[in-house]
């Protein structure tokens, strides 16, 4: 690297800033300090405390594949979350695909109306699934008063509840990538594709839906993160029945002080997902996906 | 009955956007095998009337027939034209094999058939070699003839081709010409043309359609367009003119004399002329004059001026001349054996026959075609 | 986020929710929220050394209690750091901020003790206990006499009662339900709701399932989870005081297990519609606890616990939350009104079971991970 001066540094002022490298690094150093001792350090502590606690070595991971009722948790929250994630990306995919599709003045409404529930508390949004989802609730009621069914459904207090739920929050999170990479697409080769003789369904289904390929992944895998560490909405939605990894962990942590178990799980849980990611980074350019490219 | 051999019709067709019409009553008749233009400046329509015809427009009013039948509603899918876009709009997540091959797979053609007629098409523009590549791999002459392989290897009615060369630097784009023309002769489909580059259209075409904000102005040969144009728009747009404002004086056996600049200048008629006293608009082509140095030309018309500017091009020297009678001048004369030595301020007289200058109508709008 | 909520963590709850509804004063309230707040528990970080070097027997500056916030700060205050501060000349300060196990846990690790005395559970002071980070309680200074000495732990004592009771829709049954009922969902349809870390719960399915009350412990944990499993399919399991009031009052369930103190505030709010009983509800401790190396020393904590034994303080806790008196003589100060919801009122205690502290204490860990693997399998 070549020694550049500072712009302006002439023999008054020496230089401070020996070289453009060593101004980076200043510069970037606070944000890293911070990082380092706020972030860095509390993770690598959990991970200590998960092969040192009860006693030294790797028991706490070997219950991974013994204990029934962490195998079971496991389960069910990646059933819940490929669930959701499937659902999620669904209803995304159409909702970009509008959005992508929409006039200028069209689209800024449909924002608002993806963007807004994101500033509404998780809480808030899942009792409010309560209130439309319950026996006696608004949906219910509905359908009974019309006649269309007779006992109430049965939408919460289980998984469906659960997945309506978290499905409610995780679409702004698939709209997004999905919408920013079908505005990459070049609307002619669709045009092209119909005037070549593509029905309606052959051209999107051959010409639109690979390209919007790289959106789906990149979403695909940013919805299924999320999800994973979900606690709220499955904790009020379920009725209490359904344990997903994140409460478990809580439970492990605060109320039964078994840390090496909780502590385990959650370093489990960082390392699956930082495998995903990696993975993700092959196929996609992560910069883009989360907005810096 | 002449219909027979007609391929394309556009009948009065108008497209309005909001209180704007972008087309306005426009009718035209391509011939089965033409290679048909659609020029104009941008906003003149041209696009519009290409994308009525593919189908992704919809007139206000008005229809497209193609051989007799209306197709006005049929969806684009449907319609079996060939097209290729500006910028090519290739898929870029097939192949160049995929990308020709789209239009019979879409029809459900059966593999050996989509293997034959894309081996074909890609000879056709010499691509042969690089059937895997994908498009980003290609160079922009290599896209463009995919696309246009692309559009031809269903043997379509017609192919639509918006301002395929536009982007294109000026070389290739001369070599690409060529190579289109040859292609239609080769091939032998009608082929339908939009571009805002008149040279382009001059030498590929075998009729031109000029249009100006949404009206179609004059519909011909190339050769007819460029000689005998109909309004002062066609003359300036299609090479340079200048132009003569006169008064009709009288005419007699095929010439007409008017009064321009208190000289008295010759024009030839076919026909009826215009009554004496009418305002007359005189188009002349700079090619068409000559230009000597002492003494006045012996030609019919000759005016007298002074060399304001002058450029040297190679094959001609392109002269600015100001004239008190007619005002300003452009003359080009090749350079080759040139009788005179161009001079800023060079006094030189100008003189053309009767036959060189065409007589021209306004244009509707009140506008100045500059 | 949403941990599972120990009954004094609801008490607290509970009177905030009077705040709203205009039962309590907005003065009460904001001396809550200052107590509840940042200041004592921040300064504590730096003040715990010099607490502890001061020690055993010299009077400290003051002996911080640590519950669930919200308006419990005021009414601990009222009922028991006035008289404290007025007979020791020591404050008693009441910290809200709420002492989850593993709070407490981390600040013994750390050294930082913050709290004195801790308001907790049965459970809770077993764990923390065996694992080495409570004091023993001293009998020499707190009286046993003054209290059920059923009730008197190793590692905890008694501060006050709570029970676990049935409650039931009304309009949607008639008569007053056993817990034989609340397990046949034939006899009666509809969905039935119970505590989600099992804790009290084991005893109603086996008074249900036909064990004697005097026979309930050591508790056939197979058996009870059995039974319970038996109308998995209709129950609902909450975490907290406010969630067990809204189940029955939005009417997701017809019957229902859950602490006294909500069911009397939803028999008040539904006028009646939903009812409770004492007939054979469990009737269970909160828990005195004090941790290992807190600021003021373990004398002084255990000071603090002999003085909030005096009947006075616990009579004036019951009509502010409901929380039944511990100490025996308490029962003749309580005034009449009080004693219907009151769990110690002799009357409700006979008709009660007593809840089995020692085998909770024992079990309570495993307990809930099976339960929990019960219901979510």
């Amino acid at each position: 690297m070549t020694a550049v001066a500072a712009t302006g540094a002439h023999s008054g002022r020496r230089f401070f800033f020996a070289n453009e490298r060593t101004a980076y690094w200043l510069m970037v150093a606070p944000a890293a300090v911070l990082m380092a001792a706020f972030y860095f350090y509390p993770l690598v502590e959990v991970l200590w405390i998960s092969v040192t606690e009860p006693k030294p070595g790797l028991d706490n991971y070997a219950l991974l594949f013994t204990s029934a009722s962490i195998r079971r948790t496991i389960v069910t929250t990646l059933r819940i979350c490929t669930i959701t994630t499937a659902v999620t990306i669904v209803l995304g995919y159409v909702v970009a695909y509008v959005l992508v599709h929409a006039s200028p003045r069209a689209q800024r409404w449909l924002f608002l109306g993806v963007l807004v529930p994101l500033w509404i508390s998780v809480l808030v949004r899942a009792f409010a699934w309560v209130t439309l989802l319950a026996r006696e609730g608004l949906i219910n009621t509905t359908l009974r008063d019309a006649g269309i069914i007779e006992q109430p459904l049965a939408l919460i207090w289980n998984e469906f509840g659960i997945v309506i739920g978290m499905v409610h929050y995780m679409i702004p999170y698939a709209v997004l990538p999905l919408y920013a990479s079908m505005r990459d697409i070049d609307a002619r080769t669709v045009s092209a594709a119909r005037g070549l003789g593509g029905s309606r369904f052959y051209t999107f289904r051959r010409v639109f839906l690979p390209q919007s390929l790289p959106g789906i992944i990149g979403a695909t895998v940013l919805v299924f993160i999320f999800s994973l560490g979900f606690f709220v909405t499955p904790a009020i939605l379920g009725g209490g029945k359904t344990l997903m990894i994140a409460e478990y962990i809580s439970l492990q942590i605060l109320d039964l002080l078994r840390w090496g178990l909780g502590t385990m799980l959650a370093s489990t849980l960082v390392i699956f997902i930082f495998v995903l990611l990696a993975a993700l980074a092959k196929v996609v350019d992560l910069k883009r996906l989360f907005g810096a490219g | 009955m002449s219909e027979l051999r007609q391929s394309v019709v556009v009948q009065r067709m108008v497209k309005r956007y909001g209180r704007v019409a972008a087309v306005d009553d426009v009718t035209l008749e391509i011939e089965r095998g033409e290679f048909v233009t659609l020029l104009g400046p941008s906003g003149s329509g041209k696009t519009t009337i290409l994308m009525a015809i593919a189908g992704f427009v919809q007139p206000t009013s008005g229809d497209i027939l193609l051989d007799g039948r209306a197709i006005t509603r049929l969806p684009p899918e449907r319609r079996n034209f060939g097209m290729v876009f500006q910028g090519y709009a290739l898929f870029p997540h097939m192949t160049v094999f995929e990308n020709v091959a789209f239009a019979l797979r879409a029809r459900g053609r059966p593999g050996e058939e989509v293997q034959r007629k894309v081996v074909e098409a890609l000879d056709l523009v010499q691509l042969s070699p690089y059937a895997q590549r994908l498009p980003r791999q290609l160079s922009g002459g290599q896209q463009q003839r995919v696309a246009l392989a692309r559009a031809l290897v269903f043997t379509p009615h017609l192919l639509l081709l918006d301002e395929p060369l536009s982007a294109l630097d000026k070389k290739l784009r001369a070599d690409l010409q060529l190579e289109l023309k040859a292609l239609h002769e080769r091939v032998g489909l009608t082929f339908l043309y939009v571009t805002h580059d008149q040279d382009e259209a001059l030498s590929m075409s075998d009729r031109v359609a000029i249009l100006r904000e949404g009206k179609l102005v004059q519909f011909g040969r190339p050769r007819e367009l460029y000689e005998r144009p109909a309004t002062r728009f066609v003359a300036d747009f299609l090479g340079k003119s200048n132009f003569i404002a006169g008064t009709a004086q009288g005419g007699d056996g095929g010439t007409l004399a008017y009064s321009a600049g208190g000289l008295t200048l010759r024009q030839a008629v076919a026909g009826a002329p215009p009554a004496p006293g009418a305002p007359i608009l005189v188009a002349l082509r700079p090619e068409k004059i000559a230009v000597v140095a002492d003494t006045p030309p012996d030609t019919a018309n000759a005016v007298a001026g002074r060399i304001a500017q002058w450029s040297y091009s190679g094959t001609h020297f392109q002269l600015l001349v100001d004239t008190p009678a007619v005002g300003r001048m452009i003359a080009t004369v090749p350079a080759w054996r040139c009788r005179i030595e161009p001079a800023t301020g060079a006094t030189v007289h100008l003189g053309w026959d009767p036959d060189a200058t065409v007589i021209v109508a306004e244009d509707a709008s009140a506008d100045s075609p500059h | 986020m949403r941990d599972e909520q120990s009954f004094a963590q609801d008490c607290a709850e509970i009177l905030r929710e009077d705040l709203v509804a205009g039962r309590i004063d907005r003065r009460t309230f904001m001396k809550g929220l200052l107590a509840l707040g940042l200041l004592p528990a921040a300064l504590g970080g730096s003040g715990a050394f010099a607490r502890a070097a001061m020690a055993q027997t010299a009077k400290p500056k003051e002996v911080v209690l640590a519950n669930f916030g919200g308006d419990a700060v005021p009414a601990f205050t009222d009922a028991f750091a006035k008289p404290f501060e007025a007979k020791e000349g020591v404050k008693l300060v009441i910290d809200g901020s709420g002492p989850s196990t593993g709070k407490i846990k981390a600040m013994v690790d750390a050294k930082k003790v913050i709290w004195d005395v801790i308001d907790s559970g049965t459970g809770q002071a077993h764990q923390l206990g065996q694992a080495g980070y409570l004091e023993p309680i001293d009998y020499t200074i707190v009286d046993k006499t003054k209290l059920d000495p059923q009730f008197a732990y190793k590692w905890g004592v008694i501060n006050y009662y709570f029970s676990t009771v049935l409650a039931w829709d009304s309009t949607k049954i008639q008569g007053t339900p056993t817990w034989a009922d609340f397990f046949d969902t034939k006899k009666i349809p509809g969905k039935r709701m119970l505590r989600r870390t099992g804790l009290a719960m084991l005893e109603p399915a086996l008074l249900a399932d036909g064990v004697a009350a005097d026979k309930l412990y050591p508790i056939d944990q197979k058996r009870a989870l059995a039974k319970i499993a038996s109308i998995k399919a209709d129950s609902l399991y909450w975490n907290s005081g406010a969630e067990s009031q809204q189940l029955m009052r939005t009417g997701e369930c017809v019957m229902g297990i859950m602490w006294h103190t909500r069911a009397n505030i939803l028999t008040r709010d539904t006028d009646g519609r939903i009812k409770f009983t004492f007939n054979q509800a469990i009737v269970q401790p909160g828990i005195w606890i004090v941790p290992k190396n807190s600021p003021a020393g373990s004398t002084w904590a255990h000071r603090a616990i002999r003085a909030m034994q005096e009947p006075e303080g616990q009579v004036l806790l019951l009509e502010r939350m409901g929380n039944g008196p511990a100490n025996p003589a308490a029962a003749a100060l309580v005034k009449p009104q009080f004693n219907a919801a009151n769990p110690s009122a002799p009357e409700n205690l006979a008709k009660q079971v007593k809840f089995g502290g020692e085998w909770w204490m024992e079990n309570q860990e495993q307990l809930t991970q099976a339960f929990l693997d019960m219901i979510s399998s």
